[in-house]
């Protein structure tokens, strides 16, 4: 047994120094690789999936369409488990070991916060969905880091957005908060949505949080029914989403409860309690075939890998793709990337996969996108506007 | 090597270097850690913040985030370790917890969970990090072997046999977690200047069962084994990326796959893949001398 | 408000007292907290989900109950033969069983991980409204359930322990397997036995976790931590000790929480922890024999 263990421990090191060295040489033909870094595993695997599908199967219909100016693209698939050493060992793998030229990044911002300087020494443009500010530009000196893209609206531009339509569309005046600040995704949206709604001269009646370990919002439910807040932001992933939803109305709380994309379906089929006055945000009219191809995007993803409902994530990834293989096209090098960064940051009014036109600012983020705002009726989900505050 | 492979060995090296500290605290003295994470996380936050706001080279405050640590796991240590041993693994956890949450707390210095991130570069990071780790285990090899070191495996071998041949065992249990919570903390630094961004949940509790887990793995007794079961069990899942079983590939899998590789070395060898053993030039010697002697069979 | 706040959290305490129990179970006999728990609620959670659902009309939650502890046991005793028992034949020291336990949990929950992370699942609710009022207070249904599931279970539990032939030897294992060895007991038996009632407790409590708070693979993990402090600050082992515990953090992180906030509350459990510990440093209970020499 022991010379058994020790041989395959032996033998899987010598296969990782090794075997897997083999550096690869950019040539000028042949395929043209790209990565993509996506959360294949950890807590965040069920919007990081749909997120390599979308990149994965956008890659296909290029190539199937010829590719860039007849070269085929290769993708390579690396999981990042939403934690600052794997993203950084997957990005070192596709960067060093098998020679990309542009990464598609992921949907959450930690682990691409830590690429920010490295991509710039390799000159490997990321183009991704890693909505906080910090990922784009330095919050030092402001600067915008050259090889960052982001496409979709930042986190504050979708507070902002979402914080707008409850206060002009739907009246609200006083607000509170209950996010988890231990969870990046729900903090990037929860501070803008604060400031915004005071820089509006809103009340801010309860601001309350849970952590990872908490399971039970009964008490900050309670203190938010008590403040008398009329509209309660919630953040953080579906799972905290629906505890936090239902130990809101457990309370008592008869307001408005407004959050981020997570509570898209299946949403209002899991919580316990009757589903209204919830509205919250969508990076795409998902259900509406007739605006771009979203719809089709999402019905193949369910068909393809037996999800139960749209993901929003198959977006993401089908975007990110579209911009930089736009770029591409135009290079006289699509492997170099530092011609790839100027290109890319004369994106203008490209058509993704939600209908919308991008066009990429001087923040390398982007001005031109809005939010949906999307409700339940039914338990459907229903989009009831579009906004984009400036 | 390129910078993937550079990467890898960093990675492996900082686990040596933690499972080391954990090493010191559990198979010299006998304690069980879960919270050796938190002092990573005490001196890495303390070290790049001290460094940025005040101007200082990190030198410098990575000496004081290494004595942050240090402070407070005497500050830990004065109260538990009175206490049962198996209260010690509670303490330690519940510690290991209080500071991830102490983090997200001081957002306005540590940016809370969306990481602390823009650590300068320090150039030869690669030999800083694999000086260090030669250190650390000459360290604890001489540690070992000192009297303090033997004095450590009289007490966790018998405790009262200890006390009766006068060893101040509180004391010396005291020395022993500071020692050891100092190259955890070390660990946590060396991780901020590799991967140059620190966040809460790279530090979560599951990195302190994993560097117990590694321990014990290599062998309780055997800091070769130790060293050994740090360095190999970080590359191990690393190299499932690529692997591909059947037409599946194996990246989603590799946690599963190398956590039953532990449950059968924790069933099958229980004394760890080296139990007892230590590098040397005398074993390897008499590996050779076995060899030879089967060949002249 | 704060009667409110003291009901909300002794229903809180009893998801703890729950999760609590199935390690004390387990320590009292073998001397190490069962990190496997947590996989194993887990694992329940699901196979309850999928019982469930797999009939075209969800059959009562008592059936999906009893099925998934009944899951529960064979799932233990599962446990028990791949990852403890060559522990046990080698006689190694029981840090070797906590480490195991730890490993199995994380096994579990990246198994589950990698294959159920697609679609986030839920169990269909199971009432009309989710609360009764009396008078000012309200009342959600589902912690009344649990809450009363969870006293029947814990009280037939003590009973057992404290009152029958079996629970008789338990205890006699618990402080002497060598002497009970001679006295005639057979400790396999008593093994399968405290595999069997942690895997019981495990499969309830996935389903009742699952009911509250969704299924997804990390739902007994990070419910683990809360049952760990709870079953040691009560006495290591005792069963009696670990329910007060439970009860007692329940209502500690209510009150705290709602003060407090949320965030301060580890720093809260851990000074509680110390003090208590500096205190009573025998646990709740103050049963537990003093370290051998």
């Amino acid at each position: 047994m022991k010379r058994i263990l020790t041989s395959i421990i032996v033998l899987l090191t010598v296969f990782a120094l090794f075997a897997t060295g083999a550096e690869e040489v950019k040539t000028a033909e042949g395929p043209i690789k790209i990565g993509s870094i996506q959360d294949l595993s950890g807590s965040a695997s069920n919007a990081g999936r749909p997120n390599a599908w979308g990149a994965e199967y956008a890659v296909k219909v290029i190539n199937e369409n010829g590719g860039i100016n007849g070269r085929m693209i290769e993708i390579y698939t690396q999981d990042c488990k939403n934690d600052v050493t794997e993203g950084l060992n997957a990005y070192h793998k596709l960067v060093d070991e098998i020679g990309v030229c542009a990464i598609i990044g992921p949907a959450l911002s930690n682990p691409a916060s830590a690429w920010v300087e490295l991509a710039q020494e390799d000159q490997v443009p990321i183009i991704g969905h890693f909505m906080d500010e910090v990922c784009t530009t330095n919050p030092d000196n402001g600067q915008t880091y050259k090889y960052m893209f982001l496409c979709e609206p930042s986190c504050s531009q979708q507070a902002r957005d979402l914080a707008e339509y409850a206060i002009a569309d739907l009246g609200k005046k006083s607000f509170a908060v209950l996010y988890n600040p231990s969870n990046a995704f729900a903090k990037a949206q929860a501070d803008p949505f604060v400031k915004y709604v005071k820089e509006r001269g809103c009340t801010l009646a309860a601001s309350e949080t849970f952590g990872w370990a908490d399971k039970d919002y009964s008490a900050q439910a309670l203190k938010i029914v008590a403040s008398g807040a009329e509209c309660v932001f919630l953040g953080d992933y579906l799972g905290q989403m629906l505890i936090a939803y239902d130990a809101l109305r457990d309370a008592g709380f008869k307001g408005t409860v407004i959050g981020a994309n997570t509570m898209a379906p299946p949403f209002a089929n899991q919580v316990k309690n009757e589903v209204h006055d919830v509205y919250f945000l969508q990076n795409y009219d998902m259900l509406n075939p007739s605006v771009g191809n979203i719809n089709a995007l999402v019905t193949k993803h369910m068909a393809e890998t037996g999800t139960a409902s749209p993901q929003v994530n198959v977006g993401f990834g089908w975007d990110a793709v579209l911009v930089l293989t736009e770029a591409m096209k135009k290079a006289k090098d699509p492997t170099d990337g530092a011609e790839l960064v100027s290109l890319l940051e004369q994106t203008k009014d490209l058509e993704l996969s939600g209908g919308v036109k991008i066009t990429i600012n001087a923040q390398h983020r982007t001005d031109t996108m809005g939010m949906y705002i999307a409700t339940y009726v039914d338990k459907q989900m229903k989009i009831v506007g579009y906004r984009k505050v400036e | 090597m390129n910078n993937y492979q550079l990467g890898l060995i960093m990675n492996s090296c900082i686990s040596v270097i933690g499972v080391v500290g954990v090493f010191i605290i559990t198979s010299l003295a006998g304690m069980f850690s879960l919270g050796q994470a938190a002092f990573m996380t005490i001196s890495a936050y303390f070290t790049f913040i001290l460094a940025k706001t005040l101007g200082l080279p990190i030198l410098l405050t990575a000496v004081m985030g290494i004595a942050a640590s240090a402070l407070c796991a005497y500050i830990i240590a004065v109260p538990t370790l009175k206490l049962r041993k198996d209260y010690f693994a509670l303490i330690t956890m519940g510690f290991g917890e209080m500071m991830s949450s102490i983090v997200i707390m001081l957002e306005k210095y540590t940016n809370g969970s969306i990481g602390y991130s823009r650590i300068p570069k320090v150039k030869p990071v690669f030999w800083i990090i694999i000086g260090l780790t030669a250190f650390v285990i000459f360290f604890a090899w001489s540690l070992k072997r000192s009297r303090f070191g033997r004095m450590c495996i009289a007490l966790k071998t018998d405790e009262t046999a200890a006390k009766s041949f006068g060893v101040d065992v509180y004391r010396l249990k005291i020395r022993i977690f500071v020692i050891g919570s100092c190259i955890s903390a070390l660990a946590g630094i060396l991780y901020g200047l590799k991967n140059r961004v620190i966040t809460p949940d790279g530090f979560s509790w599951n990195l302190s069962a994993e560097m117990q887990i590694f321990l014990f793995f290599g062998g309780t007794n055997s800091l070769t084994g130790a060293a050994i079961a740090g360095f190999m069990l970080k590359l191990i899942p690393e190299t499932l990326r690529t692997v591909k079983l059947f037409g599946v590939s194996l990246q989603e899998f590799r946690t599963v796959i190398y956590c039953i590789l532990i449950l059968l070395v924790i069933n099958f060898r229980p004394n760890g893949m080296l139990g007892e053993k230590e590098f040397s030039i005398r074993t390897l010697a008499g590996l050779f001398r076995r060899k030879e002697a089967r060949n002249g069979k | 408000m704060w009667l409110q706040l003291s009901i909300n959290g002794i229903c809180l305490g009893a998801v703890y007292a729950l999760i609590a129990v199935g390690f004390a179970i387990v320590f009292s006999v073998l001397k190490f907290s069962n990190f496997a728990h947590g996989g194993m609620i887990s694992a329940c959670a699901f196979m309850g989900y999928f019982f469930q659902a797999s009939f075209k009309k969800a059959p009562p939650i008592w059936v999906t109950i009893l099925f998934t502890a009944f899951c529960g046991v064979l799932f233990a005793l599962f446990l028990d033969q791949i990852a403890y028992r060559s522990i046990r034949r080698n006689k190694s020291p029981n840090i070797y069983y906590f480490l195991a336990s730890l490993t199995i949990s994380i096994i579990i929950t990246s198994i589950l991980n990698v294959f159920f992370s697609k679609n986030p699942l839920a169990y269909p609710p199971l009432f009309e409204t989710t609360t009764f009022s009396i008078g000012a207070l309200k009342i959600s249904k589902m912690d009344t359930m649990i809450l009363i599931i969870s006293a029947a279970l814990l009280a037939a539990l003590l009973l057992l322990i404290n009152k029958t032939k079996i629970g008789l030897a338990i205890r006699a294992v618990a402080i002497s397997p060598e002497t009970s060895k001679l006295m005639g007991i057979n400790s396999s038996m008593i093994l399968i036995m405290i595999f069997s009632i942690a895997g019981f407790l495990s499969g309830v409590s996935g389903v009742l976790l699952g009911c509250k708070y969704g299924v997804y693979p990390d739902l007994g993990q990070t419910m683990m931590v809360k049952g760990f402090i709870a079953s040691v600050i009560g006495g290591l082992g005792s069963l009696g000790g670990a329910i007060a515990a439970a009860f007692l953090l329940g209502l500690l992180e209510m009150f705290w929480t709602y003060v407090f906030g949320s965030l301060s509350t580890p720093v809260m459990t851990f000074v509680v922890m110390l003090l208590f510990l500096f205190i009573r440093p025998q646990g709740i209970s103050g049963k537990f024999a003093k370290e051998k020499v």
